[in-house]
């Protein structure tokens, strides 16, 4: 998703209003209800609801309606990517210490070179 | 609430933080003073210390003792994005180095590490522990519009590794 660059001009389009980027930050700590998400804004709720569609429409939000309450939360590909940035430097890790191993093997001292001293 | 102050903590959208530990065990045919000094020596790291012939890594500085610092930029063969600092923390010799490490790109943190490498006799050998406690962000992009470019530079990294 973060590859498409439409995808990433809707994003920042719906980053560029400070009322947009409000809500964005106060769902990075948790999810919350629309009215949570409108009370420190003194923005109606019907605003709120406009700029909770220009949020999701950009990917970067989705909402899910339980029952009378629609609850928003942010997209959590962002986790995803994370999870695969730790798998690659788990990935990194080991590639290292192979190296490492062949470093020893090729410094190794003649008395070492058997395998026994 | 006024407009201003909504756009004084617009500013401040945090990134979210995620926990891992990545354990590694790794038994090498030489004694403990020979691999305790491929990790203090600098000259020894910069040919073991990139994961694949694809990776780059260069020193800017290098202090092995306890409280000094490491500061390093890695990367893809010629586009050394990455800044590392390491600081070291505990170094008791061939048995443990305990350091701290600063990943960022560009001025931006990608990552917190507590990195702990033990060091243990087996047999003629050395038997070696590394335990990584990271902290990773995600989300960069939504921080750092004007670098949207380089969403994708650690997928780059990704495929050199894979190459």
């Amino acid at each position: 998703m973060l590859h498409d660059p439409a995808q990433l001009d809707l994003m920042f389009q719906a980053l560029a209003d400070p009322g947009r980027r409000r809500m964005v930050e106060r769902l990075s700590r948790g999810p919350a209800s629309v009215s949570e998400l409108a009370e420190p804004l003194d923005m109606s709720l019907s605003a709120v609801m406009q700029h909770l569609h220009l949020l999701e429409t950009s990917g970067l939000v989705v909402s899910e309606k339980i029952g009378r309450v629609r609850t928003c939360r942010i997209e959590p590909k962002a986790l995803g990517d994370v999870e695969r940035w730790i798998s690659e430097r788990r990935r990194s890790w080991e590639g290292r210490l192979d190296r490492l191993g062949d470093f020893l093997a090729e410094t190794a001292p003649g008395e070492e070179k058997g395998g026994k001293t | 609430m006024t407009e201003r102050s909504v756009e004084q903590s617009a500013i401040a959208i945090v990134p979210p933080l995620n926990h891992d530990t990545i354990v590694l065990e790794r038994t090498y045919e030489a004694k403990p003073a020979r691999v305790f000094e491929a990790f203090a020596s600098p000259e020894a790291r910069m040919r073991w210390g990139v994961p694949s012939a694809h990776v780059e890594l260069e020193y800017d500085q290098a202090d092995f003792r306890i409280g000094g610092m490491d500061v390093s930029r890695c990367g893809p063969r010629g586009n050394l994005v990455y800044r590392v600092e390491t600081r070291y923390r505990d170094i008791v010799p061939q048995r443990r180095i305990i350091s701290t490490e600063i990943v960022s790109e560009g001025g931006i943190t990608l990552c917190f590490a507590l990195i702990t490498v033990e060091l243990l006799e087996a047999g003629s050998g050395t038997r070696i522990i590394l335990t990584d406690q990271v902290g990773a962000f995600g989300g960069r992009s939504m921080i750092d519009g004007h670098r949207a470019g380089h969403a994708g530079a650690l997928d780059n990294l990704a495929a050199e590794l894979r190459r």
